[in-house]
């Protein structure tokens, strides 16, 4: 589905992301790890393209259709939940028969169904959290890229929002999560990258990890970044 | 999105089009119309009003937006304005003297300020597109007619009408001298002058026009004799000098400008043209009026005062005192 | 597109400095209308036809500075915001998100300047002059131009400078456009380099006088010349054009 070949990302002198490779194949959910300022986000807007890259290729299989939920969502605080999504299926230019259907199932699907009309300034973090993810499944996109979509949400929002991952998953949707919550990673990814200071540590098949029971990914985890 | 980018490049070739139509409209049919009447006039006029000046003689440039359009007689050119500002006026070009007019629709939107527009007032008309009434066609001729005066005191007369004003005076500030006139003590004198000169030419009775432009003469000595006390000598020399040019200059333009208004019948506007004689006007256009009004006298007791007008150029109250003599 | 205009417009008619302003212009206005306080040629106006044209003015030098205050933040902030990203990410272009943004400051705009004419509908009710309202709203739609020109060039500065730099260039257009003739007049006594400078300068400026003038001209009475009127609209054009090729790097 996506193919990175020797990403170089400088932003002047300093190189954020170097010599990026990896794959994400259709239907996995494929993990980027790291500590803020690894180079996830920025991995992800060139994905997007969002940024320039310095240097390398990008591949994305055509066609394909991209849903994006970003670390930290703005909407306008005076609009409805039920407004932003309409605002983002009109710019997608979703038949309109059909948008009040798909906004109000996307909404239930992530925990907003009741609050859908209640204005945006309203809600709390994780709510706004929720509300991204729901925008970036408007249209059915076959590839999600979610940055942080647990990021701000309390322990039972964090099992919900793995719970529509995972299920997700199983509607065969490719998803590229970043994420520095490594049980949530470990919990819904196939396989995932570990970064660190732009560069790649490791990559690792997630299943197998659990399957052995040696190692959890936390282990595997501060062993490639070479902490404590 | 070809689609958006097709209609907004149709839409900026119908902006250009429109522009370059515009442009190219050139003068309006208007201005075209009323410089042919001013040249079919500039016989009669040189028979009739003033010997040895024909408007037909100088190139008229008549200004619209960026667009100078210069005719001379049935032949027009266009070229870049010469002039750095827009104004109503007569100037040497390459050694030949233009007249310089706008076009009746950019006078239009000047009004009365057309000749001798200040600063102030040119900011107030820039912003406000601040106007009184529109001018009439009879009035467009006559402000041509008074730049044509300008054209043919230039033309022949430069020297004499420059050497009015004395080197010998030019440290004195002449605006700060013409600023002064207005000064409440001698403004009342100028009132009385302006009253007695406006009723000498208004009355229709001769013995009485003499009597009053005899008393028009001998106000002005008065004034005179009262700035002799108050002023320096060099002052009231600078201010001798500036009543004796814009009289001489001015006032025979204007005075023009009347003559063709009464050729041509408007004497309503004939009527206020008069009225601004005694109504005094500030600084150095009360020298317009006065100029014009006593060029009138001279037309009663002088007829052939034109003729040394420029050649001779001493003071036109001058000029009138002397024809008064013995009358 | 229109989702975007749309959103946008909706957050500005939500915001209070258009109220704030558009009312204390509209009170000055009037106030200033109503005393007698404009004069010219030394006589205090009070001929509703003559003070009519200033009315106008006062409009737009007050909608001039909400276009300003309106425009300069809209499309930076979006970028701070990372609004973008969500919008990019669905194949929209950053031109035509630039450009909504910069249609939706030009939409706000001419609202103010239509808040702001309720100073001189009102002067003119005052006045009892009716007759007049058809050619004020003439007027209000040529100021109109003047007043969108200036908001997409403040659009078009915010893409890349910073606010504060955007602002102080937008006011020092808006006065060298309103003193656009007088400044060419002041041009052409200059001579050799600096005159070439000053004249290229000035033709970057659009002539805010001019248009104003035929504004005044409308509401008198008088002749309006469309000239400056089409060579306005087309400085709107090339400005907008403009939005097409000036690009954000980080989005």
């Amino acid at each position: 589905m996506i193919k990175c070949n020797n990403l170089i990302k400088r932003y002047g002198k300093e190189e954020v992301v170097s010599n990026l490779s990896f794959e994400v194949k259709e239907g996995e959910v494929f993990g980027l790890l790291g500590a803020n300022g690894a180079g996830k986000t920025t991995t992800i807007k060139m994905i997007l393209g969002l940024t320039n890259i310095t240097k390398g290729d990008i591949y994305i299989k055509d066609n394909v259709t991209v849903g994006y939920s970003p670390e930290t969502p703005y909407f306008h605080p005076f609009l409805s939940g039920y407004e932003v999504m309409k605002f983002f299926a009109k710019l997608q230019k979703l038949p309109s028969k059909s948008i009040k259907e798909e906004i109000e199932t996307l909404l239930e699907k992530v925990g907003l169904g009741e609050d859908q009309h209640k204005k945006v300034k309203g809600y709390s973090k994780g709510m706004k959290q929720r509300l991204a993810v729901a925008q970036a499944l408007l249209g059915d996109p076959e590839l999600l890229i979610l940055d942080e979509p647990a990021a701000g949400l309390d322990a039972l929002g964090r099992i919900e929002m793995l719970g529509l991952i995972d299920s997700l998953k199983k509607e065969g949707k490719t998803i590229l999560l970043n994420s520095h919550i490594l049980n949530d990673v470990e919990r819904v990814a196939d396989r995932v990258i570990i970064l660190s200071k732009g560069k790649m540590i490791e990559e690792v098949d997630v299943h197998k990890l659990s399957k052995n029971g040696e190692e959890k990914l936390e282990e595997r985890f501060i062993k490639s970044i070479g902490g404590m | 999105m070809k689609k958006i980018f097709v209609i907004y490049g149709l839409i900026g070739v119908v902006l250009i089009s429109s522009l370059i139509y515009l442009g190219f409209q050139g003068l309006s049919d208007k201005t075209e119309e009323l410089y042919g009447k001013a040249l079919d006039l500039s016989k009669e006029v040189e028979e009739n009003l003033w010997k040895d000046f024909n408007f037909g003689d100088y190139p008229v440039a008549i200004r619209q937006r960026n667009t100078e359009y210069v005719f001379r007689k049935e032949e027009m050119r266009k070229r870049t304005p010469v002039l750095p500002v827009i104004a109503c006026t007569a100037y040497p070009v390459d050694g030949e003297v233009n007249v310089f007019m706008l076009s009746k629709e950019e006078l239009d939107t000047l009004g009365d300020f057309a000749e001798g527009i200040g600063n102030e007032e040119e900011f107030l008309i820039n912003q406000f597109g601040l106007d009184k009434k529109k001018m009439i066609d009879e009035q467009y001729l006559s402000i041509m007619y008074h730049e044509g005066l300008h054209a043919y005191q230039l033309k022949y007369y430069e020297k004499n009408l420059m050497n009015i004003a004395k080197d010998e005076y030019k440290e004195i500030d002449e605006k700060e001298v013409l600023r002064r006139v207005d000064e409440e003590a001698i403004v009342s004198y100028y009132e009385k002058e302006g009253e007695l000169l406006y009723q000498a030419i208004t009355t229709q009775d001769d013995k009485e026009s003499i009597s009053l432009a005899k008393e028009y003469v001998s106000a002005r000595k008065k004034r005179i004799q009262f700035l002799e006390k108050h002023w320096k000598r060099e002052e009231l020399e600078v201010l001798k000098e500036q009543e004796h040019y814009y009289e001489l200059v001015e006032g025979t333009a204007k005075y023009m400008e009347e003559q063709i208004l009464k050729y041509l019948e408007r004497e309503e506007i004939v009527e206020k043209y008069l009225k601004t004689i005694k109504e005094l006007q500030e600084g150095k256009q009360k020298y317009y009026n006065t100029g014009m009004g006593i060029c009138l006298l001279l037309d009663r007791f002088n007829i052939s005062w034109k003729k040394d007008a420029f050649r001779n150029p001493i003071p036109l109250n001058e000029r009138l005192e002397d024809a008064l003599e013995g009358l | 597109m229109g989702a975007i205009i749309i959103n946008s417009l909706r957050e500005k008619i939500r915001s209070k400095t258009i109220y704030i302003v558009g009312g204390i212009g509209v009170a000055i206005i009037l106030f200033l209308a109503l005393n007698g306080s404009f004069s010219f040629d030394d006589k205090i106006l009070t001929d509703c036809h003559e003070l009519v044209p200033i009315v106008l003015v006062m409009v737009n030098l007050f909608a001039s500075i909400l276009a300003i205050m309106l425009s300069l933040s809209t499309i930076p902030k979006e970028f701070e915001r990372k609004t973008t990203h969500l919008v990019l990410v669905r194949g929209i272009k950053q031109w035509q998100f630039i450009l909504a943004l910069t249609i939706s400051n030009i939409i706000i705009s001419l609202f103010s300047i239509g808040l702001l004419s309720i100073s001189v509908i009102i002067y003119a009710l005052v006045q009892g002059e009716i007759q007049v309202l058809l050619k004020i709203l003439g007027s209000i739609l040529i100021l109109g131009l003047n007043i969108s020109v200036l908001s997409a060039i403040t659009s078009w500065l915010s893409i890349k400078l910073p606010e504060t730099i955007t602002g102080f260039i937008g006011i020092l257009i808006y006065f060298v456009g309103v003193f656009h003739s007088m400044l060419s007049i002041f041009v052409k006594t200059r001579e050799g380099f600096s005159r070439f400078l000053l004249e290229g300068l000035m033709t970057l400026v659009p002539n805010f006088a001019a248009v104003q003038k035929q504004s005044g001209q409308l509401v008198t009475g008088n002749y309006v010349d469309i000239y400056p009127l089409v060579l306005q609209g087309l400085f709107l054009y090339i400005i907008l054009a403009l939005t097409f090729v000036t690009f954000r790097k980080e989005v």
